[in-house]
């Protein structure tokens, strides 16, 4: 390692765990989330410094991109509800709700003993040798792909991969029922975004992520790539195209929606049962067909990734409408929601 | 020291950084952003610790984890927001509520009183 190298790793390593602090003890919302997202543009260095391109992909798209535009609308519903110049403790934490000072201090000091013994633990072990890694370099020609993280989520661990497919489309489950499927974002039909800056970016930069997804999902078997990190551009191509108002926002309650999600999930279960009379094993792939599955699954679950992602930015940030059913147990409930409708009424 | 042993030792840190931080802000915004930046500790140290033991080949089954890791990560945030959002439309404040509503000095209660 060049002592130019050292000296990169030692600023990232820096810059992570200062802008980690910052964000994470400002007071102000909208600070925070400009620092979240380039905390998670400096993860992205880190992961390429680790020597993990895969990961690093998904970071920028996923950690920076898709993560911070939600934490961006919601900023942005919030503050368009409480107008220009208002203080709200929405946006603006005062602390005044915070745990009292001796907890801060006791808590303090229990975090940093557990650093010290995890830095001791982690230092001091670890020097076994790993077998792992070798075995899977061994076996990874019996994979049909090149890329043996591809290898491992789609083959030696696709159950893992498998169940989280299920857990995306439990969580867009839970956050559409958040919501009971009201229309949440998104302008008015008829009412296009004029902003010369984000249409001449959208027309841009979208059909240049598609291609670069397009390629991600066929390059994954051999280079860097696959189903996660081509999902995720499409999922940021897809929050594009919502906000410059060109494509209807994808909410869970259209079956198209649905079908597409479900669609990845039910060609992976489907691809897992349809070996089994020729191996005996759920999603154990037959000699010389694991390469072509493989690809499949990846394409499928490339578009249920992109869908989700789109969908979860869609239906969650928005100050959700009053419901009347909670309404008419505690009418002095929701003083947001009565204070929206005041202010569509007039 | 080697450089990997540094990413590891920030991920502890920033482990325990938003560790801290999920426990003593009360807004529920900063708990999100807090526990979203635990993952990505815990993320640098599941990738960082096993490269120690074997500088020469890089392991890719802790790489297909956090792969797995930051999807699952974006999907729960979303669904963190999306449920602070609801205690928002409520209480029109960001924070959860005491357990009794009528008394919000009281921080062991159960809150079976209010229903």
């Amino acid at each position: 390692m060049t002592a130019l190298g050292l000296l990169l790793d030692a600023s990232v390593v820096l810059l992570l765990v200062a802008l980690a602090t910052r964000l994470l003890l400002t007071r102000h919302l909208f600070e925070a989330i400009v620092l979240f997202v380039s905390y998670g543009l400096t993860l992205s260095l880190a992961w390429v410094r680790l020597g993990a391109p895969n990961i690093a992909l998904a970071e920028a798209a996923l950690g920076a991109g898709v993560t911070g535009a939600l934490f961006l609308n919601t900023y942005q519903r919030l503050a368009e509800r409480i107008g220009d110049g208002a203080k709200s403790p929405l946006l603006e934490d005062d602390g005044s709700q915070d745990p009292p000072s001796w907890f801060k201090g006791l808590l303090g000091g229990g975090v940093i003993l557990l650093g010290l013994g995890a830095g001791w633990a982690l230092i001091g072990a670890g020097r076994r040798p790993a077998f792992l890694p070798h075995e899977i370099a061994a076996r990874l020609p019996e994979t049909g792909v090149q890329n043996p993280v591809t290898g491992v989520l789609l083959n030696f661990r696709g159950y893992d991969t498998l169940l989280e497919i299920a857990v995306l489309v439990a969580a867009m489950a839970g956050v559409w029922s958040l919501d009971r499927g009201s229309r949440r974002f998104g302008r008015a039909r008829g009412e296009p975004d004029e902003d010369p800056v984000l249409h001449a970016l959208t027309r841009f930069a979208v059909p240049v992520t598609v291609v670069t997804a397009v390629y991600l999902t066929w390059v994954g078997s051999t280079e860097p790539g696959g189903a996660f990190q081509a999902g995720s551009l499409l999922a940021g191509a897809g929050v594009l195209l919502t906000v410059a108002g060109i494509l209807p926002p994808p909410t869970a309650a259209s079956r198209p929606v649905r079908a597409m999600v479900a669609g990845g999930m039910a060609g992976f279960v489907l691809a897992g049962i349809a070996v089994l009379p020729l191996t005996g094993q759920f999603l154990h792939y037959p000699e010389g067909w694991a390469y072509p599955m493989i690809l499949g699954i990846e394409a499928l679950l490339t578009v249920s990734i992109a869908v989700v992602l789109v969908e979860l930015f869609v239906d969650v940030p928005a100050v959700p409408e009053p419901d009347p059913a909670l309404e008419s147990i505690d009418p002095s409930g929701d003083p947001l929601g009565r204070a929206l409708r005041g202010g569509e009424d007039s | 020291m080697n450089p990997v042993d540094l990413y590891m030792l920030a991920g502890i840190a920033i482990t325990l950084i938003a560790l801290y931080a999920a426990l003593t802000r009360a807004h529920l915004f900063w708990k999100v952003l807090a526990i979203n930046l635990m993952g990505t500790g815990i993320f640098l140290i599941l990738l960082a610790a096993p490269s120690r033991r074997t500088p020469e080949i890089a392991d890719p089954l802790p790489q297909a984890m956090v792969l797995t890791g930051i999807v699952v990560a974006v999907a729960a945030t979303a669904l963190a927001l999306g449920i602070a959002l609801r205690v928002i439309a409520r209480s029109d404040l960001p924070f959860l509520p005491d357990g009794d509503e009528d008394d919000p000095d009281s921080p062991g209660s159960t809150g079976e009183a209010s229903r």
